[in-house]
């Protein structure tokens, strides 16, 4: 049930007066009629995909639950192990089986060996990456002791599948989720009123600015060998407007939905494309899931603390290639994340990675030069990156590249040269609001103005989605992670 | 303890429910509109309402046209024994042309855009998926032969009326042109009786009669048979205009004209499946003006494809049992171009005397030899104009 759907939208008023009206009865109820709706929200998908949930939940609960229970660290290791071995089993089945299987023939027939290894077409369950890395952080913090194992299975398996971050994140940590779930929540109009104001602005991204991008972007990037270099730019210059909106609108839709349920999700993007290098890129950029891989696995493969610089990039590399490979089974993405693992190097040798932790510009209105600089430069990199995400193959990420340096850079095509710029307005739309709000949660935090001045501007926003929205139904890209 | 929900989440509910009234209300007005008017009906609706009246003529605005939805609902609810299936071009066929068999006829008409729909017809006809008539009488056009035309078949596609996304780019196009709005406000204040004095369903039949008639037949436009009833000269009423459409080399007649032996071999073989199923099937290869006929046999680039469609295709269907009713221009039957609705529409005066035709073609234990054809001939003889065999009541007025 995507949230962009006409299903969603009677979904969600329902579910949220029913639940709300259960604010006075035990806890157990509310977790129950919050599991209860997770799994129709899943389940209207494909039904079967409950069943892969709730193996997962259960691994992690049960894992959880007899880690708990046991000092012995050879038996806390052992159990970690199987149930990370499991989770994360069930994961690299349906994601990466295929794609595995058909690297080792390739690889194989290059050595001049041509195997014939039965490959079987797997679908990839919406949403599996995330859930199972949240079921997976709980058990890592309970083995650490940074959480302490829940015996309330309702409350954890509806931690594990609450729907509004269920397929596409932000993905939950135990320390911070886990506990809301094991506290009655009371109704708060304040938090509802700002939730509902962030849904509208992710509504928006998403339906007006990202799925009016896509034709244009895809058009550039199927027909790449008849477009010049600024045109390549252009396009992948959308693409990141895409993608952003595509995803940033979708965990604002989730972290509102939450907020209306009494839950606060962890903020996953706080205006990315104002960064002034790649490390605070990061900071801003799927915060769920950059300070997941930091948290499970850039620190315990030794992260900064290293004798040497040389490990302490490596272990970046690594965890920038094994996030690569998370977004999906494709050269590609893994591309991609060396790429992002290659750009800290330069700012770790200049011990500049840690720079920049404050706001961007704060009290002015517009950038100094030298932060207008470094914002152009950062984003310029950015693209580059974007490149290999968002090809079909490495030959076609390499084909778009060869054509960036090769092709004349004075060449405009004069045939539909207004339809390629028909995305600028919300290029430009976007970045002049988000800059405004730059210091705030979302960009439609405006709780301050006159109850005039932000109904017109709901308004306004309202009517730009039922007016400027893509008819084409359009899915969140993130599902397919 | 009866549950009941907090103040502060009712007046949360109360505040949304505000803010969202007055958009709720656009739409809601807008979807009445459309619904009052009839633009909005679903297929079976229309069919009940054009069972209960049957002098109603149906014909939407905003929301696409899709014949395919409204025809293919006709033919499964009415199950004609008589069916005509094919283009625009064929839409002028009518069931009291039928008569005695007036409640056995159906005109599907529209339905069949290239040979892929005729193939996907045959597929629905096989599987039980729409009953099958005793005799199908099926128009083809001649770009249902031409390399790269049309591969897709719409047949399956869903009705529009229940798909929000067009709801919402009806409303959004309604509400952004004034024209639109306009036209829908003035459509919701007419009178339910279109001018021809038929019931109207739907804004194109309110304003200008132009509409399909209860049999699947097509109303023409009321101007346009006034204007013929004041003086009867053919006008090209295509926009634009089938003879241009031709010398420019626009679509349908684009190039290159070659003919695609797949496509061939597609309409053969869904006929014979058709034939084989145990129907009467009867092709008929719709007419072009005088003038637009000279133009495409002038024409030295469609030459090969539409000498194909004219000379070699009749031929073909004919060796393989199929009856064929070739007619391609007005002088075939010693008429004039204004039998013709335009550059390659017939008027259904001209269909009259087509049926005639298919009805000597018929066998002796044809369904059609029922068909009374001295009353047909005595309602060609006397036509009220060569576009319509009745005049418009408007004109009497």
């Amino acid at each position: 049930m995507p949230f962009n759907s006409l299903a969603f939208s009677i979904f969600l008023p329902l579910v949220f007066f029913l639940y709300w009206t259960l604010q006075n009865r035990p806890l157990v109820a509310q977790n129950c009629f919050i599991l209860i709706a997770s799994y129709i929200f899943y389940g209207w998908w494909n039904w079967r995909f409950l069943l892969l949930i709730c193996t997962i939940s259960f691994v992690a609960f049960t894992a959880g639950k007899a880690l708990s229970v046991t000092d012995n660290q050879n038996r806390r290791k052992l159990l970690l192990s199987i149930s990370l071995c499991a989770n994360l089993g069930i994961l690299g089945f349906f994601k990466y089986y295929g794609f595995f299987v058909e690297s080792f023939m390739a690889s194989m027939q290059g050595l001049g060996m041509h195997l014939e290894l039965r490959t079987i077409q797997v679908i990839l369950p919406i949403g599996l990456s995330f859930y199972t890395f949240q079921a997976v952080g709980y058990v890592i913090d309970v083995y650490q002791r940074r959480v302490t194992a829940t015996d309330e299975a309702v409350a954890f398996f509806a931690y594990v599948s609450f729907f509004p971050q269920l397929v596409a994140g932000p993905i939950g940590r135990a320390s911070q989720l886990l506990p809301q779930f094991l506290a009655r929540r009371q109704f708060n109009t304040k938090e509802a009123k700002d939730g509902l104001r962030q849904i509208l602005w992710g509504l928006f991204k998403k339906m007006v600015i990202a799925d009016n991008l896509v034709p244009t972007v895809e058009t550039i990037y199927r027909d790449y060998h008849q477009y010049s270099g600024p045109i390549l730019l252009l396009g992948t210059m959308y693409f990141a407007i895409q993608v952003y909106c595509d995803f940033s609108g979708y965990s604002d839709i989730a972290i509102g939905t939450a907020r209306l349920f009494g839950f606060r999700l962890m903020q996953n993007f706080a205006f990315p494309y104002f960064s002034r290098n790649m490390a605070e890129f990061w900071r801003r950029w799927h915060i769920s899931l950059s300070t997941w891989f930091r948290d499970y696995v850039y620190i315990p493969l030794g992260g900064s603390r290293t004798r040497s610089t040389a490990r302490h990039l490596a272990n970046l590399i690594v965890t920038f290639t094994i996030s690569g490979l998370w977004h999906g089974a494709n050269w590609t993405f893994i591309i991609w994340g060396v790429v992002h693992g290659l750009y800290y190097v330069p700012l770790v040798l200049s011990g500049r990675h840690k720079a920049y932790a404050n706001g961007i510009a704060p009290g002015r209105l517009l950038p100094s030069p030298r932060e207008a600089v470094q914002m152009s430069s950062t984003f310029l990199l950015t693209l580059f990156a974007w490149i290999f995400f968002r090809a079909n193959s490495l030959a076609h990420a390499t084909g778009i590249i060869g054509r960036l340096w090769s092709s004349n850079w004075l060449e405009w095509p004069q045939s539909h040269s207004g339809q390629l710029l028909n995305g600028l307005p919300y290029v430009l739309a976007l970045l002049a609001i988000e800059w405004g709000q730059r210091d705030k949660q979302h960009a439609l935090q405006i709780e301050a103005m006159p109850v005039w001045g932000r109904w017109a501007i709901y308004y306004g926003v309202v009517l730009g989605i039922f007016f400027f929205s893509a008819t084409d139904h359009v899915p969140f890209i993130y599902f397919q992670f | 303890m009866k549950e009941s929900a907090p103040p502060s989440l009712f007046s949360f509910a109360l505040r949304v429910a505000l803010f969202a009234l007055p958009l709720h209300c656009i739409v809601a007005a807008l979807e009445w509109m459309l619904w009052h008017t009839g633009d909005s009906l679903p297929a079976a609706q229309i069919h009940r309402q054009q069972g209960l009246v049957a002098e109603t003529l149906y014909g939407r605005s905003y929301f696409s046209q899709q014949f395919n939805v409204y025809k293919i609902a006709g033919i499964r609810l009415r199950k004609p024994s008589i069916l005509v299936i094919g283009s625009s071009r064929v839409m002028q066929f009518r069931d009291l042309m039928f008569a005695p068999l007036q409640q056995e006829f159906y005109n599907a008409g529209g339905i069949l855009q290239n040979s892929s729909d005729l193939r996907a017809f045959t597929e629905m006809v096989v599987e039980g998926k729409i009953p099958s008539p005793r005799v199908l009488i099926v128009g083809i056009d001649p770009w249902w032969i031409k390399k790269g035309y049309g591969e897709a078949t719409w047949l399956y596609d869903p009705d529009e009326v229940y798909s929000p996304a067009v709801h919402v780019s009806v409303m959004r196009r309604i509400l952004s042109s004034g024209r639109q709005l306009g036209e829908l406000l003035a459509g919701y204040r007419l009178p339910a009786r279109a001018p021809s004095g038929h019931l109207g369903i739907g804004s194109l039949a309110r304003r200008n009669s132009s509409g399909f008639r209860a049999d699947g037949s097509k109303h023409p436009p009321l101007d346009v048979l006034l204007d013929c009833a004041k003086s009867p000269v053919y006008v090209d009423r295509e926009s634009p205009p089938v003879i241009q459409r031709i010398v420019r080399h626009s679509k349908p007649f684009s190039l290159p004209a070659t003919v695609d032996e797949v496509q061939v071999e597609r309409i053969v073989d869904s006929l014979k499946t058709l034939k084989n199923q145990g129907m009467e099937v009867y092709t008929f290869l719709p007419p072009f003006s005088s003038e637009a006929f000279a133009a495409l046999d002038q024409d030295g680039e469609m030459e090969k494809w539409w000498r194909y469609y004219k000379d070699t295709l009749p031929l073909l269907l004919k060796r393989q049992g199929l009856e064929v009713i070739s007619i391609n221009r007005p002088q075939d039957l010693g008429l004039d171009d204004t039998y013709m609705l335009d550059g390659f529409h017939p008027s259904e005066v001209f269909i009259a005397r087509v049926t005639e035709r298919l009805l000597d073609l018929a066998q002796p234990s044809s369904l059609l030899k029922k068909v009374d054809l001295t009353l047909l001939r005595q309602r060609v003889n006397n036509a009220a104009m060569p576009l319509s065999l009745e005049m418009p009541s408007q004109v009497n007025k």
